[in-house]
């Protein structure tokens, strides 16, 4: 017995509409089956983000020049129009840059001018001009020979995609204010071979509201720094808040010395590889997008405190922190409070605090076990607390004997 | 298969609180407990269940 008469024709109209307005929003043809791909597609939505145009190139089809001494463009701000950066602000859209392209020949740009007088893309950017596709080789990438802390505020405002090399390129970042670097229509930001960057000097808001696909700096295509100790100044809250969800940022080779504080606070996937840092208490607290943390072997992290160093990272998934030293750490309350949707902790025998998972109601029981076995013998009483339940009817006394038997209370 | 049995004898001090209580240690609350062998029962305490629903602490 039908509850109510329904018009097909209407129905499946209205379907399509919703499907369609969906797919747009989404930035996806996908065919989308109703109702649970309708649904999963809506609350994978992030309505605060920008949309990539249909008409842009594919992120994927763009190659890096196979040979470094060709394609070259060179690209910066034409201060022969009377472009002054110390004045001038945030790039708008009287902005106007040169555009270059040739070689480098003994570190020295040698090339022709393509284009003069390029303004960013909402204005009269086009193909013709390159910056819309900015691959190549930047040897002088805006303002690297400009001094340490010198009050220039460049950005990208007029490019969309930036792909290359730099391997001349010492300096990079926006060094006036929270200058954003880059703008709302930066899709990627990758840069490879900097074997020359030693300095970083990226402020508050220097990505905030990129619609960004990628981030890649380093020394290779894997985003290695080479082993360079970058100095990093200003690097505050929201460096990368809007890379968001997209691509696991994976940083290696760099020795970072004290992270700043919020610097990954829009991450939600983070793989540290050959990376020397130390960590103070809450780094990465109110990372509320931070999905996997991931350490590997090869890092020399250590943390002088854990206080509150994931306090509600309620996304956190994955913590794998089992290289890290915590031997010199201090202080250790809070934690992992409100870590409610982990599933993975690794630890090691250089732990010696308490560890509070009673929120983690997703804690895998694998994982429980592995924890069991990387944590050390202590000689002081120190408690597990598991999530209710968990003791008592996945893990048996003898999984239990494992971390007990080195003087853990789990409770 | 061998036919062999497996054995093995954990020792285990457990703790668990009379129905309506939980016990707690000052820092953390819990209906069962499994001690180390560094901790004492000395070191836990019962207490009502809503004590711990009030003072929940999450550190740790």
């Amino acid at each position: 017995m039908l509850d109510k008469a329904v018009d097909s024709a209407f129905l499946d109209s209205g379907l399509a509409q919703v499907a369609d307005a969906i797919r747009a929003k989404g930035g996806t043809k996908d065919r989308l089956q109703f109702p649970d791909e309708y649904v999963s597609a809506v609350e994978d939505m992030d309505v605060t983000r920008w949309s990539k145009p249909a008409d842009w190139p594919d992120l994927d089809a763009l190659e890096l020049p196979t040979d470094r001494s060709e394609n070259v463009i060179y690209l910066l701000y034409d201060r022969k129009c009377g472009f002054d950066p110390v004045s001038f602000g945030v790039a708008n859209s009287s902005t106007r840059m040169t555009v270059h392209k040739g070689n480098v020949v003994d570190g020295e740009f040698v090339g022709e001018l393509v284009a003069s007088n390029v303004a960013k893309y909402t204005d009269t950017l086009t193909d013709e001009y390159t910056v819309y596709r900015l691959i190549g080789s930047f040897d002088c990438f805006f303002f690297h020979d400009y001094p340490a802390g010198a009050s220039y505020d460049v950005s990208l405002q007029g490019v969309v995609w930036v792909r290359g090399t730099a391997p001349f390129l010492k300096e990079l970042g926006s060094p006036y204010k929270n200058r954003e670097f880059a703008s709302i229509h930066t899709q990627a930001f990758e840069l490879y071979d900097v074997a020359s960057l030693t300095y970083i000097v990226l402020n508050s808001n220097a990505f905030r509201n990129m619609p960004m696909y990628r981030f890649y700096l380093g020394v290779d295509e894997n985003g290695d720094f080479g082993g360079n100790t970058l100095t990093r100044t200003g690097v505050g809250p929201m460096f990368f808040q809007p890379i968001g969800a997209r691509d696991e940022i994976v940083i290696q080779n760099a020795n970072y010395g004290n992270l700043a504080s919020d610097t990954f606070s829009g991450v939600a996937r983070l793989r540290l590889r050959n990376v020397t840092a130390n960590i103070s208490g809450n780094r990465f607290q109110g990372a509320i997008l931070l999905k996997s943390l991931v350490v590997e072997d090869s890092c020399n992290i250590t943390f002088d405190s854990v206080y509150g160093s994931f306090f509600y990272c309620e996304m956190l998934e994955t913590l794998d922190l089992h290289p890290v030293s915590f031997s010199g750490a201090t202080a250790a309350s809070n934690t992992f409070s409100g870590c409610r949707s982990l599933k993975e902790l690794r630890l090691n025998d250089t732990w010696a605090f308490d560890i509070n998972l009673s929120n983690a109601m997703s804690l895998e029981k694998d994982s429980v076990t592995q924890l069991f076995s990387d944590l050390g013998t202590i000689d002081t009483a120190h408690t597990i607390t598991l999530p209710y339940g968990m003791k008592n009817y996945l893990l048996t006394a003898e999984e239990i004997a494992v971390v007990t038997e080195k003087g853990w209370t789990v409770a | 298969m061998d036919g062999r049995m497996k054995t093995s004898e954990v020792k285990i001090v457990v703790l668990e609180p009379d129905e309506g209580n939980v016990l707690t240690n000052g820092e953390t609350y819990s209906e069962k407990v499994f001690l180390g062998k560094n901790d004492s029962p000395a070191n836990w305490r019962e207490v009502p269940a809503e004590d711990a629903d009030s003072n929940e602490n999450e550190g740790a």
